[in-house]
């Protein structure tokens, strides 16, 4: 009996289908086999200034990181930025000083990537209106919401403005009745972030004016990807994986936004049922493109946040947040890391595309 | 004696009870070190409370205020309400759908309508609030006016009394447990209805005082604030009950 074997059609084609199959098997990395589970909370509903988020998830670029990520809402920035710190969301974004804040409150937060460098804080007012300079703000009403980011640096704005805040007229108002007071003109002025307030005039056919914060020395960022930093101590890879994935996805929308508000509407059916939805989305994401696009993108790469804004910034929560006596300045190396940024840079077209689809919008916010 | 002894208990049982709940509570959140702004303890709360007392004084001046505005709205219209259902089946018919399909609106929805309407001052809270607290009057008022001892209504019938009279003598002190029992769930909802308002739109008030220290994360001042919120409800309701016993003392001579 020989032992010789034959080698046969059949056998040779599996035995090439058996190392192939062994090939790919090594070639492929653990985490695309083995998709980690992980939840993200938004700061708010879904927009246009959180839009990436479902770019990342539609296109694939978490899941080909080896994360599959559930998106859920958020409710303002502060209750994001806390429910993250306290774990009850693995991953989500939130303005960046909400999470100065909460970390200077003593619950655990790290910001791992910047996704827009002016959170787009303002007064608003409708384009008709007398109020051409923050001083005409005098003798007027200000509605406002408490719970956004803004309200608690509106009277720093003011000051800085040169404007005393004792002749103003605030009044606290809920987040679904603010838009429509200043279009019925039961108030003056509106204060909050730009970013969420244009989309709803805008698509009540006005073209508001914005006096931003950001103009009187106020860098103020907006959303930032933030974790818990036992996370990032135990699971760099994950959190180096969320960044990527969402940087990705930055990139891609600033670079054909059309297919990004189309994945938006597949991702987010029931957006489509707002009122003038389309015109809400294309506003919101306009106005986050171009503040996308400020230098620290530009100079060190997407999602980078910079040192010098986050001391400015932690400066300030300290001085207007932050003041309950058992509040502790946080150390900024604790609660921001760049480790995971700076490495997807766009070309000087690629920037100039970018910033040609939103020349609209460039005028918003100068 | 025994009746002393009853009342002392009815007293102790419920602060015993509190005390408990509170030692309970502030070693449940020193011993497993939660941070103050998930949940403070009750000593910091009551640090905070008499600290900021005041200032919570004058926002529960300006919540007070508007609930008993609205809670006068509201037992006025739900008992004028009443009456009318009561006096006229054809109405009753007629309306009362409309009530029953009113009551099972979820009102918060409505809250921003009311500002839309009605515009950013008291008169939006005022009206929510007492649309809030309106309906247990309404209800139970009509429940009482209908349920009239029949021998009382054919005595008056009997002696020839007008319907007002009738109305006045017998159909109204018949109804008073009813009426007074309205109120008094009505009371807790006026309060409540203000603070909902002022989540919507306000300037000052209790609801601002909780909605400021809670997104500004003062988790303790928010809990100082409802503390001060129930007790604004305690007070408005034991006026209630108050007056129930005077009127019920009234009534039976």
């Amino acid at each position: 009996m020989s032992t010789r074997q034959t080698i046969t059609r059949r056998s040779a084609l599996k035995a090439t289908a058996g190392a192939a199959g062994l090939a790919a098997g090594l070639a492929t990395p653990f985490v695309a086999r083995a998709a980690t589970d992980l939840t993200f909370t938004l700061p708010w509903l879904a927009e246009g200034s959180n839009l990436i988020a479902f770019v990342a998830k539609s296109k694939g670029f978490w899941a080909r990181n080896g994360l599959n990520v559930t998106v859920s809402r958020g409710f303002g920035s502060t209750a994001s930025a806390e429910a993250i710190a306290a774990g009850k969301f693995d991953f989500g974004m939130s303005v960046a000083t909400s999470g100065i804040e909460i970390a200077a409150k003593g619950l655990p937060l790290v910001q791992l990537a910047t996704t827009g460098y002016d959170a787009t804080m303002c007064v608003a007012v409708l384009e008709d209106s007398p109020i051409r300079t923050p001083k005409d703000l005098e003798g007027k009403t200000i509605a406002s919401v408490v719970t956004s980011g803004d309200y608690p640096f509106r009277p720093i704005f003011l000051k800085r403005a040169g404007v005393d805040e004792s002749k103003i007229k605030p009044i606290l108002v809920d987040p679904k009745v603010r838009e429509r007071l200043l279009l019925d003109k039961k108030v003056d002025a509106l204060s909050g972030f730009a970013i969420s307030m244009a989309p709803t005039l805008y698509a009540a056919g006005h073209r508001p004016r914005f006096m931003l914060y950001s103009k009187y020395d106020l860098p103020l960022y907006h959303n930032v990807l933030m974790t818990q930093p036992a996370r990032l101590a135990k699971d760099p890879g994950q959190c180096e994986a969320m960044v990527n994935g969402l940087i990705e996805a930055m990139k891609f929308t600033l670079l054909d936004p059309a297919a990004a508000q189309e994945i938006f509407f597949k991702e987010v059916p029931e957006m489509a049922m707002v009122t003038q939805a389309k015109e809400r989305l294309r506003v919101g994401l306009g106005i986050w493109m171009v503040q996308a696009m400020y230098a620290p993108a530009r100079t060190n790469g997407l999602g980078f946040g910079d040192p010098a804004d986050y001391a400015k910034m932690i400066d300030l929560v300290m001085t207007n947040i932050a003041t309950d006596p058992k509040d502790k300045r946080p150390e900024q190396d604790a609660i921001l890391t760049n480790r995971f940024t700076g490495k997807v840079k766009l070309s000087d077209a690629e920037w100039a595309k970018a910033e040609g689809a939103v020349t609209e919008f460039k005028a918003v916010l100068s | 004696m025994k009746g002393a002894s009853e009342r002392t208990l009815s007293f102790m049982l419920p602060m015993a009870s509190a005390a408990v709940i509170a030692v309970a509570w502030q070693l449940a959140v020193e011993l497993g070190d939660v941070p103050e702004l998930i949940l403070p303890t009750p000593s910091a709360i009551a640090a905070k409370l008499f600290g900021t007392l005041p200032s919570l004084l004058q926002q529960a001046a300006v919540t007070g205020r508007e609930a008993l505005a609205a809670f006068v709205l509201a037992v006025a219209a739900g008992f004028a309400g009443a009456a009318a259902i009561s006096s006229s089946k054809i109405l009753r018919e007629i309306v009362y759908p409309a009530i029953v399909t009113l009551q099972l609106i979820p009102k918060v929805a409505l809250a921003p309508l009311f500002v839309i309407f009605l515009g950013i001052d008291h008169e939006a809270r005022i009206t929510f609030a007492a649309l809030l607290s309106f309906f247990p009057v309404l209800i139970s008022t009509s429940v009482g006016l209908a349920n009239t001892d029949l021998s009382a209504l054919r005595l008056c019938r009997s002696l020839g009394a007008s319907p007002w009279r009738t109305f006045w003598s017998v159909r109204v002190p018949f109804a008073l447990p009813h009426f007074f029992s309205g109120m008094r769930i009505s009371s807790t909802m006026a309060v409540t209805g203000v603070v909902i308002a002022e989540f919507i739109s306000a300037r000052e008030g209790l609801g601002f005082a909780i909605l400021v220290a809670g997104a500004r994360s003062q988790t303790a001042a928010a809990f100082a604030a409802i503390a001060v919120l129930c007790l604004l409800g305690l007070v408005l309701y034991g006026a209630v009950a108050g007056l129930e016993r005077l009127a019920i003392r009234w009534y039976r001579g």
